[in-house]
């Protein structure tokens, strides 16, 4: 049955992803390369700081989305699956260009304690102007970091599998972020 | 606790950095239809060569056959443009 193009856009995600593994039409992985591509571009440069390689990475990562779609368990959000993708790629790339023992050392042994929470009142009221500043003078681990927590909400138990360290790890590297986002703010703005 | 700021921050970059070259989605199109064309070789050829390796073995080509056909069918198509 045709499908009129209102209809179509009106699909959800998973809507789409079902039509297209059962039809293998074009006009789904269309759908779905314009809901995404842009955005996983967006978060490429946002994370690599390099338009070039941001465009190869947006590619390949697409080329991994769609060969691998039908894993796609409908266990969360697509756009989960799909920036969880997106990261792992991202932070692969940073582990080749840099010394992977600086990038992610092993933490394993910092208190479990930290509070997941702390500092988010402050990250809340930082105006959206300032906090573009701001993010682009953490390092790209640390930058990665904070978009994955607050910008996609995933959860710690997500991106520690993303950037295969411990979830206290990941807490104490969300809290050092958060620190030193602090800071900028009060080297940056006067008030 | 709603993060407007930083769903505000993503927005921002989509808009700044505009859209993806053209030439990516004509090469993710590409190497997906290349996928699927080796797929395709891989279905076609696969339990013939099977059947030949069962028939120089001593074993039953056509029961071979068969069986790997059944299998084929109850599998998902590789994802292909």
């Amino acid at each position: 049955m045709l499908e009129t193009p209102n209809r179509l856009k009106q699909l959800s995600d998973e809507e789409v992803i079902v039509r297209y593994l059962d039809s293998q039409k074009r006009v789904y992985f269309n759908i779905l390369y314009d809901r995404y591509s842009n955005k996983i571009f967006a978060k490429c440069i946002s994370i690599l700081k390099d338009e070039t390689k941001a465009v190869d990475a947006s590619q390949e990562i697409i080329i991994k989305l769609v060969t691998n779609l039908s894993k796609f368990g409908g266990n969360s959000k697509f756009s989960t699956w799909v920036y969880s993708i997106t990261y792992n790629y991202c932070i692969d790339i940073l582990r080749k260009t840099k010394k992977e023992q600086l990038l992610f050392k092993d933490e394993s042994a910092f208190n479990e304690n930290i509070p997941e929470d702390e500092d988010d009142v402050f990250l809340t009221e930082i105006m959206f102007d300032r906090l573009k500043i701001l993010i682009d003078k953490l390092d790209e681990t640390e930058r990665a970091l904070l978009l994955m927590k607050y910008q996609d909400d995933m959860m710690i138990k997500e991106i520690s599998s993303i950037m295969q360290i411990t979830e206290s790890a990941i807490k104490m590297r969300l809290k050092r972020a958060k620190d030193k986002l602090k800071k900028f703010y009060s080297a940056t703005f006067d008030d | 606790m709603e993060f407007k700021n930083f769903k505000d921050l993503a927005d921002y970059e989509i808009a700044k950095n505009g859209e993806l070259p053209k030439q990516v989605k004509h090469n993710v199109e590409k190497n997906i239809n290349l996928f699927s064309f080796m797929g395709d070789i891989v279905d076609t050829y696969l339990p013939k060569i099977i059947s030949i390796f069962v028939g120089v073995s001593g074993g039953d080509m056509s029961k071979a056959e068969e069986k790997i056909n059944n299998k084929k069918k109850s599998e998902k198509y590789p994802n292909q443009l």
